[in-house]
């Protein structure tokens, strides 16, 4: 790791990246990983407490459209539960009607993220920001 | 792009509009002559009429005179009218038609049967009041058997007459009525007969043979003047005036017109068939039209071979051809990426799980029923002065993909629906099967409506190859000097969430490039300065973005 990885603010995180789609996932792994960050993958509900009661994870990146489980209730469950309420969840989805913004916000959701609007570096400095 | 449907469907309405015009300007066909006689010559016969009337102020231009049987055709200014070309020892007998600017009138009644080289029967039609019903009278020099069932053509011509006298529908609807009209001939033949022999007795002539004979050939005559009447009655139903009046009967009759009723009905713009073939070309040119725009988006899609859905997330990859990435973009719901790049050239790579790239059942193809443009990997090059890439470019599935399969049960896609994508292949098979019709209407009818049908199809045709045109990025622009605001950053805030959702850097000529999901935004602009530092200097309204992209030009 150069100097300059080592004084962004994702170096040495840890993110959680939820998402069923392998090619991005593999993308956004790889971009934050770059950045000095410590990567977990998970696509269900059960994997993905699993590595949340394992592991103290910084930040996470939630999908919505999820074939394991409904990505709002994976929400509401994280903000339920006192040992994960605190953890920032970012959703990053393609899903952009206002509703879904609401629904995601409402839950407790730090950001709402369109895919497409982002590159693979504007969404690693989105991370960056959430995690200064 | 707006204005290019505008005006196409300006020139559709127009047409359609001065069509209309036209079809109620037009004057009514003239009614058919009346007392037509026939006097045999050699090898000729001179038919006499009363003139038919001038209709609406259009003056009859021409009478036509049909011979029955083989329709020798001769035509004329005024009464009477030499028809030549005849063959002695036939049998023949007539019908007139007038001709004004709206088409040909019902036939007359035909005339009385004459064979050429003969003496004329010279008896006369039953619609001369004059003459009508009287018994024949013993001509001069030698008499013809077929003098004989003269009566019967007057009888004939009398059944005609009120025929013809009763509206073309009722003539174009009663194949039983002409069987009984042959019937009703036959009967008076005979009655006619009796009378004849009856004051012939003494008559050198032996008509027992000949009677029977001369029965057939008259009866037959008579026939096909019915026969001929019925046709040109149906030419006739399929004018503008016929029309009107006869729309139910007709539009049976003219299912089975075959050609000929073909031809008529096209060169008129009201006529019954046309009433279906108008919609039907209309249809497949406004589908096409409308269809245009969605095929010629400003942006490209990244989509599914097989069922033309749009694929997200899709990853797209700009390259130079030294393997360099420029740009790169993730497809929204709706497969959707664009890229605004300076000249050069270029190759495009699309990568999604469950799906492989270049798509090998699409292969070779510019385009299919839902998308033009298609890419599988080659160089682009790019002129001077740069351009907004969007290809479309199909992938081809290689297994089940959830979120496909969920994003198209849920419809959550904006410009996309698979009712579009029947619509889509409706309109192509309406576009062509639009394009026969209004080439064989050309064919068979030259007249200005049809070449206008057909030009507007070879335009949009010409569109559809070609493309159209379509905004696909906006502008930036001082407003002292109208110079270029390069390199400004264009920052996009949705209205339904207060938040900045995207920002975008404009090149060195200004030009930007965003796709937006359809919402409501207000746009920043903030200024490069000399010093590389930015300043805000410009905020916009609400703006309301329905077709999916910014591409709004903007002077600061």
């Amino acid at each position: 790791m150069d100097n300059e990885n080592k004084n962004n603010s994702i170096f040495g995180k840890k993110i959680l990246i939820v998402e069923d789609d392998v090619f991005l996932n593999t993308l956004l792994a790889k971009k934050l990983l770059e950045m000095g960050a410590l990567i977990y993958s998970a696509k269900d509900m059960d994997k993905m407490f699993e590595i949340l009661k394992k592991e103290k994870i910084d930040v996470v990146s939630l999908d919505i459209l999820l074939p394991e489980m409904n990505g709002f209730e994976a929400l509401k469950k994280i903000k339920e539960d006192p040992t994960t309420k605190d953890i920032p969840v970012i959703i990053l989805s393609n899903l952009g009607q206002k509703n879904d913004v609401d629904m995601g916000i409402k839950l407790g959701a730090k950001k709402f993220l369109i895919k497409a609007l982002y590159s693979m570096d504007d969404l690693a400095e989105q991370f960056a920001e959430i995690l200064k | 792009m707006k204005k290019y449907l505008i005006s196409i469907l300006s020139i559709l309405f127009l047409l359609l509009g001065i069509s209309s015009v036209l079809a109620q300007s037009t004057p009514s066909v003239p009614e058919a002559p009346t007392n037509v006689s026939a006097v045999m010559g050699d090898g000729q016969a001179t038919i006499s009429f009363t003139p038919s009337p001038d209709v609406d102020g259009a003056p009859i231009e021409a009478y036509r005179v049909v011979s029955v049987p083989d329709s020798y055709k001769m035509t004329g200014s005024s009464s009477p009218i030499i028809i030549t070309g005849l063959t002695n020892g036939v049998s023949y007998s007539f019908y007139v038609t007038a001709i004004n600017s709206a088409g040909s009138s019902v036939p007359s009644s035909p005339t009385n049967v004459i064979i050429p080289g003969s003496v004329s029967t010279s008896t006369p039609p039953v619609n001369n009041p004059n003459t009508a019903n009287k018994p024949p009278k013993k001509s001069s020099g030698v008499r013809p058997v077929s003098n004989i069932p003269s009566s019967a053509t007057s009888t004939s011509s009398k059944t005609n007459s009120a025929s013809t006298s009763t509206s073309p529908a009722q003539n174009v609807s009663t194949s039983s009525a002409s069987t009984s009209i042959t019937s009703n001939v036959v009967e008076n033949i005979s009655s006619s007969s009796k009378a004849l022999v009856e004051n012939e007795n003494n008559s050198e002539v032996s008509v027992s043979s000949s009677f029977t004979q001369a029965i057939k050939k008259q009866t037959a005559v008579v026939a096909q003047v019915t026969q001929e009447i019925v046709v040109n009655t149906k030419e006739y139903v399929n004018t503008p005036t016929g029309s009107a009046v006869t729309k139910t009967v007709t539009t049976v009759s003219a299912l089975g017109s075959g050609l000929a009723a073909l031809s008529t009905s096209f060169a008129s713009p009201l006529a019954i068939p046309e009433m279906f073939l108008i919609p039907l070309r209309i249809w497949g040119l406004l589908l096409t039209t409308f269809g245009l725009k969605k095929r010629n988006r400003s942006w490209g899609t990244v989509y599914d071979s097989v069922t033309k859905q749009p694929i997200d997330p899709a990853y797209v990859t700009l390259r130079d051809m030294s393997g360099k990435e420029v740009a790169s973009s993730i497809t929204d719901l709706d497969g959707r990426y664009g890229f605004l790049v300076g000249p050069g050239k270029y190759i495009i790579e699309a990568q999604k799980t469950n799906y492989s790239y270049p798509s090998a059942k699409l292969a070779g193809k510019e385009s299919d029923e839902m998308y033009n443009h298609l890419y599988f990997g080659g160089e682009i090059e790019v002129p001077e002065g740069g351009l907004v890439i969007n290809k479309n470019i199909p992938l081809d599935p290689l297994r089940f993909d959830w979120n496909e399969f969920t994003k198209g049960k849920n419809k959550l896609m904006s410009f996309y629906s698979k009712r579009e994508v029947i619509l889509k292949k409706l309109s192509d098979i309406s576009f062509e099967f639009g394009l026969i019709v209004a080439v064989l209407a050309l064919l068979f009818a030259p007249e200005p409506y049809n070449y206008g049908i057909v030009i507007l199809y070879l335009i949009i045709l010409g569109f559809k190859i070609m493309g159209i045109k379509t905004k696909t990025f906006g502008e930036i622009s001082e407003l002292t000097d109208n110079s270029p605001l390069s390199f400004a950053i264009v920052k996009v805030f949705s209205e339904d969430w207060s938040v900045e959702i995207v920002k975008k850097v404009a090149d060195q000529y200004g030009r930007y490039f965003c796709l937006l999901p359809v919402g409501k935004y207000h746009v920043k602009i903030d200024k490069k300065n000399s010093d590389e530092t930015y300043s805000e200097v410009f905020e916009s309204p609400v703006l309301d973005i329905k077709d999916g992209v910014l591409n709004k030009n903007f002077t600061i």
